[in-house]
């Protein structure tokens, strides 16, 4: 009887095979998957080479995490892959918090804005935000808007700071993380982007904002893309 | 660094101004002419190449909290050799598990391994897919259940028909023996699954508007006519052990009550209901072992069919053990609890070793 341990989320990882992998210049190449087996005096060696088959890379790719545990999908999730989880969230009336250095947004912290509809994509522990203009479930050809927040870049990539992010990126944690982003404090622009279109810029928009109902989604800027281009793109401009 | 061993010869290259040293008695030759060594044929040329000062294992510790209170648990138990926390390299996880083989081995993992093919896992989960219950922070699982989705197998036929010779009511009475022994701590695939796979084929072939057309083995027919007769109770079976005269009808009717005295030295734990509750969307057990009137019979062929469904959805594990770390009673229990199901299970090996028909099952 074979035993076994795995408690918590430590691991053993035991040195099991080799892939060699043989370049031929430009001409292509190929692989061969070699067992490692252990001499008397405990060196591991290369056991005699195999084809490399698609099952092993297979599981090999299992192995590095490209394996998604079974969900079931709500009709707010857009995309789903071993990497992404991309999800869709209706117009709707939330806290904002500012901080930094801004003392004109430092007023408004802690009070209720309406905001638009937003597009989030969860790469890893990366989080990126996308406004639209419109209140039903996009379609891949929807045009993007930009996130009309601080701390936010063209990308559409958050900087998380001091985000408390959740440990996963699950469908389950899509609250966790979609709370994350709006109980943290907005303090500075990232970089050179235009969040908004607003005679009173962003600060006289945000403070026309306070106790609204309904954001303005004529304010919101183009951010240059559809929804299908922002899914594929994965974390790249 | 990988380096390549050699098993011939290698030829080294003296640095320049280094000149060879000759024996005294030696003959002085011009130094431009090779050495005898660098004449001599290099061997067979086929080596392994070795991964000298390759890492074999890399560990991941996240939290070893648990882990920890358990290596200490089971050392105050006894249940661990302290000599074995050096031969983990002072990790806790490794510990454990050395200390899991080390049971088994001394619970008859010999036996075990001729026969079955199985693996006992600790762990913090019930299954592999099931969540950590976070109300319970302490718990963990020994579980048991089949390593590389296969089971052992063993043929019952020739065993039958030698002890009917013996007494008409002997084979069944060996049969639930041996099998109800056995399914106190793990799965065994009989002919009652074949008849309930076979009943769940006839209600649904009786749905369809062409039932009758439809083929359905006749599991109740295929059974051998030895096991219709009543198995002999416990004092019917020892006024009748003393009469056998067949050597090897008495070691085998003998080795079933051993059998099934080992299983039923203690009872297996009560799952409460949360964990019915992380179980509830598994497939049964997956078995551990086939039992076979004859070899390709209708169990086998019922087997055959069912197992290709059996993975669908992730099994439960045969066997789960849960228990808490920082609680040594419950520790001792589990261990104690794991050991009678490893000696049953080798107990069941070391008898199928005597029923005749079964040298092919060795693995």
């Amino acid at each position: 009887m074979q035993a076994y341990v795995a408690i918590g989320a430590n691991c053993e990882f035991k040195l099991s095979e080799a892939v060699l992998i043989y370049r031929a210049g430009g001409k292509g190449a190929f692989a061969s998957l070699h067992r490692i087996k252990q001499a008397d005096d405990g060196v591991p060696y290369l056991a005699p080479g195999e084809p490399l088959t698609t099952a092993f890379v297979r599981t090999l790719a299992q192995g590095l995490g490209a394996q998604v545990k079974p969900e079931m999908f709500s009709e707010n999730i857009l995309a789903r892959s071993p990497d992404l989880l991309v999800w869709w969230s209706r117009p709707q009336r939330r806290v904002m918090f500012f901080g930094g250095t801004d003392e004109e947004a430092r007023k408004i912290s802690g009070l209720v804005f309406p905001h638009p509809a937003l597009i989030f994509k969860l790469m890893g522990k990366d989080l990126f935000v996308r406004a639209i203009a419109t209140i039903s479930r996009p379609s891949p050809e929807t045009v993007l808007k930009a996130a009309p927040y601080w701390n936010t870049d063209a990308r559409g990539l958050v900087c998380a700071g001091s985000m408390r992010v959740p440990e996963s990126s699950d469908v389950a944690s899509i609250p966790g993380w979609e709370g994350a982003y709006f109980q943290s404090e907005f303090t500075h622009a990232a970089g050179a982007v235009r969040l908004i279109s607003h005679p009173g810029g962003f600060n006289g928009l945000w403070r026309s904002l306070v106790g609204g109902k309904r954001f303005p989604v004529h304010c919101l800027t183009d951010a240059g893309e559809t929804l299908q281009e922002f899914v594929a793109r994965g974390s790249k401009r | 660094m990988p380096t390549t061993a050699s098993h011939g010869r290698v030829i080294r290259y003296r640095s320049r101004g280094q000149r060879a040293h000759l024996q005294p008695h030696a003959t002085r030759r011009p130094t431009r002419l090779p050495t005898s060594g660098q004449l001599m044929a290099q061997g067979a040329g086929l080596l392994l190449p070795r991964l000298t000062g390759v890492p074999l294992i890399h560990r991941v510790v996240a939290d070893d909290r648990l882990a920890v209170m358990l290596a200490k648990s089971v050392v105050e138990l006894d249940i661990a050799a302290p000599e074995d926390w050096k031969r983990a390299e002072y990790d806790p996880t490794s510990f454990t598990r050395l200390t899991l083989e080390r049971w088994i081995k001394v619970h008859g993992d010999s036996a075990i391994r001729r026969r079955f093919l199985l693996l006992a896992t600790i762990g913090d989960a019930p299954c592999e897919w099931a969540e950590r219950d976070e109300t319970k922070p302490n718990q963990l699982f020994l579980i048991v259940e089949p390593s590389e989705a296969s089971c052992g197998c063993v043929t019952f036929g020739p065993t039958l028909d030698l002890l009917e010779k013996v007494h008409p009511q002997l084979p069944p009475t060996f049969f639930n023996l041996f099998v109800g022994a056995l399914n106190r701590w793990i799965r065994i695939y009989d002919h009652r699954d074949a008849e309930e796979r076979a009943e769940m084929l006839r209600e649904w072939a009786a749905q369809e508007a062409d039932a009758d057309q439809y083929e359905i083995p006749d599991v109740q027919a295929s059974i051998p006519p030895c096991m219709r007769q009543t198995a002999l109770d416990e004092n019917e079976l020892a006024h009748l052990k003393d009469k056998i005269k067949d050597p090897l009808a008495t070691k085998l009717v003998e080795a079933a009550l051993a059998l099934d005295r080992v299983s039923a030295q203690t009872e297996r734990p009560e799952l409460g209901d949360d964990i019915g509750q992380q179980l509830s969307d598994c497939n049964p057990p997956l078995p551990c072992l086939l039992a076979l009137f004859a070899e390709g019979d209708f169990v086998a062929a019922a087997f055959d069919e069912e197992a290709q469904g059996m993975l669908e959805v992730t099994p439960e594990p045969n066997l789960i053990i849960p228990f808490d770390p920082t609680d040594s009673e419950t520790v001792r229990d589990a261990f104690q609890v794991f050991g009678v199901a490893c000696e049953t299970i080798a107990a069941a090996g070391r008898l199928i070793d005597l029923m005749p028909g079964n040298d092919k099952w060795v693995i």
